[in-house]
């Protein structure tokens, strides 16, 4: 489906169609290479929107765009009709595994709380509000008893709860997650599943780069040799996509 | 007593006791960050890049101490031209440039006459060689460093963890990874007067070693390099007195012991305290984290598997 105009992706419990993530003709180039063109996506809240496509084809790239790692060659990205970059706050990005040095001293209760740093202020102490909020957030993803373990005794699936718990304390509309099932156990990748239904709920947008889409969710498909992508639901991909991004359980 | 009390009457003496205090404290804090981010190079290659300034400070019958600020913080303003669109750990164009300026120091010296003591003390340190304004110069600085340490460890914490997710929550990363740098780069101006230009690497990341494998928090390992320090260098300081040694040799010397000290007998990461703990005998004594259960289906029930 090449299209240069926005797509609006069909919300998959009918919930309003008011735009909140727009993304415009976001084109990315790493030097000289374009690794992502022209992607036009008009995401409403209460979406959770998984980003698929082989290797290699920018999925983390897209990703790593909405998160403002990576600068726009072309394009825009709004949140609620202002550029993103104002609203970082309100965004928060749960990165791949290698991105993050696990060998750091810190505690999973010091991660957490990070994600109270932007709200509050990075020069300020935590207040007894924050910490209420961390302690919410930790309880959710049932890790509470880990809370002053170091984050470096942690299994790979505790460790992406931690991150994750981060994110929660963040209070964001859009939560970004890059490859968030790869590497964890059962009970975390089931756990997760949910959080993205109480998540839509909420009305907050997800976005998950991913191997294992959501069955009937919406999608951002994108191929190889930097065609024009739009959003699009499931149906339209399935024949193609499907067989090689069936929800592994 | 007068092992101790001896010296402390000699006003040279006190000066420099001060000054490796100040000194050990910062590049305790500092190195803790160095190490943890291991970028300990860079921080070799930034004494090796106040070299020239120093030597240049000498020759002109300078201030050394202020030759190291000046080339030091023109190091810190090339770095950040440097770095602008990467991280610095990834930099090799870094080493590059700072070993030229170390020769550029030893070439602007050949033709030089100058005291082998005078050179030795610019290479190896001279703790009690330092003057008032040194003192005062060093615990002006130490304070500066130590405060921004203090007040932006968050920023440096979360972008030393996960800098993309720091990224991703609008912090300067790249701005950040120079102020370190730029932290460092005094931190080793203020050090060498104590160690010397050659040593002053071992007491930015020898002490933060040490207690790296001592804890595994980071608010006590920034305090536990800063002690360590503190002990090495007061140690070193007495020692070399005593035995008229070098004062930055000794400092060095026995900080690296009690490095090897933490290598062999570190409560939970030491080398023997783990042949110890490792012994079968010791380990089956343990309750186990897990257990295993085998379960093996019938062959009849088994479906051959589909490609």
């Amino acid at each position: 489906m090449a299209s240069r105009t926005p797509t609006q992706a069909r919300a998959a419990n009918g919930a309003t169609h008011e735009s909140c993530l727009v993304l415009r003709d976001v084109t990315v180039a790493y030097g000289r290479r374009v690794v992502l063109a022209h992607v036009s996506a008009d995401i409403p809240r209460s979406q959770v929107v998984s980003i698929v496509g082989p290797n290699g084809s920018g999925k983390s790239t897209l990703l790593k765009a909405i998160a403002g790692l990576v600068p726009l060659a072309d394009g825009e990205i709004t949140l609620f009709g202002h550029p993103l970059s104002r609203s970082r706050r309100r965004v928060a990005y749960v990165p791949q595994r290698e991105d993050v040095d696990w060998a750091f001293p810190v505690s999973v209760h010091d991660v957490v709380m990070m994600g109270r740093y932007p709200a509050r202020g990075w020069l300020r102490s935590s207040t007894r509000e924050d910490e209420g909020i961390v302690q919410d957030a930790m309880a959710h993803l049932n890790i509470t008893d880990l809370a002053r373990r170091q984050i470096s005794e942690l299994s790979g699936g505790q460790q992406r709860r931690a991150f994750i718990a981060r994110a929660l304390a963040q209070e964001p509309d859009v939560i970004l997650l890059d490859e968030p099932m790869t590497g964890i156990d059962a009970a975390t990748h089931d756990r997760i599943l949910e959080l993205f239904e109480e998540w839509q709920s909420h009305e907050k947008v997800v976005l998950q780069a991913t191997h294992t889409h959501i069955h009937g969710g919406s999608m951002i498909v994108l191929r190889r040799r930097a065609e024009p992508i739009a959003a699009e639901d499931f149906e339209h991909h399935a024949a193609e996509a499907g067989e090689h991004h069936e929800h592994h359980h | 007593m007068s092992i101790i009390t001896d010296p402390l009457s000699d006003p040279d003496f006190v000066r420099g006791l001060v000054d490796v205090i100040a000194v050990a404290m910062v590049a305790g804090v500092v190195g803790t960050f160095i190490v943890l981010r291991g970028v300990g190079f860079l921080g070799d290659a930034l004494a090796h890049s106040i070299f020239p300034g120093v030597v240049i400070a000498f020759l002109a019958d300078g201030n050394l101490l202020i030759g190291a600020l000046v080339a030091g913080l023109v190091t810190a303003a090339l770095m950040g031209v440097l770095t602008a669109n990467q991280r610095v750990r990834d930099n090799t164009s870094i080493g590059v440039i700072f070993t030229a300026a170390f020769a550029l120091g030893v070439v602007i010296l050949a033709n030089r006459t100058i005291e082998g003591e005078e050179l030795e003390h610019i290479l190896f340190g001279d703790p009690v060689g330092a003057g008032t304004l040194d003192v005062v110069l060093t615990i002006v600085i130490g304070c500066g460093v130590l405060a921004t340490m203090i007040a932006l460890r968050r920023l440096f914490v979360m972008s030393s963890f996960d800098p993309s997710g720091a990224r991703a929550m609008g912090l300067p990363v790249l701005a950040l990874d120079v102020l370190l740098l730029a932290l460092t780069a005094l931190t080793v101006v203020i050090a060498f007067k104590a160690v010397g230009n050659i040593l002053v690497i071992a007491l930015l990341i020898t002490p933060a070693a040490t207690a790296r494998l001592l804890t595994d928090r980071l608010l006590p390992m920034a305090g536990l390099a800063a002690g360590l320090g503190i002990v090495a260098s007061v140690a070193g300081l007495f020692v070399g007195y005593h035995q008229d040694t070098s004062a930055g040799g000794t400092i060095v010397l026995i900080s690296t012991g009690l490095f090897f000290a933490a290598w062999l007998f570190a409560p939970r990461s030491g080398v023997v305290t783990l042949a110890i703990a490792r012994r079968p005998e010791a380990l089956l004594q343990l309750a186990p984290e897990a257990e295993a259960e085998v379960i093996l289906a019938s062959p009849e029930i088994q479906a051959p598997h589909a490609p």
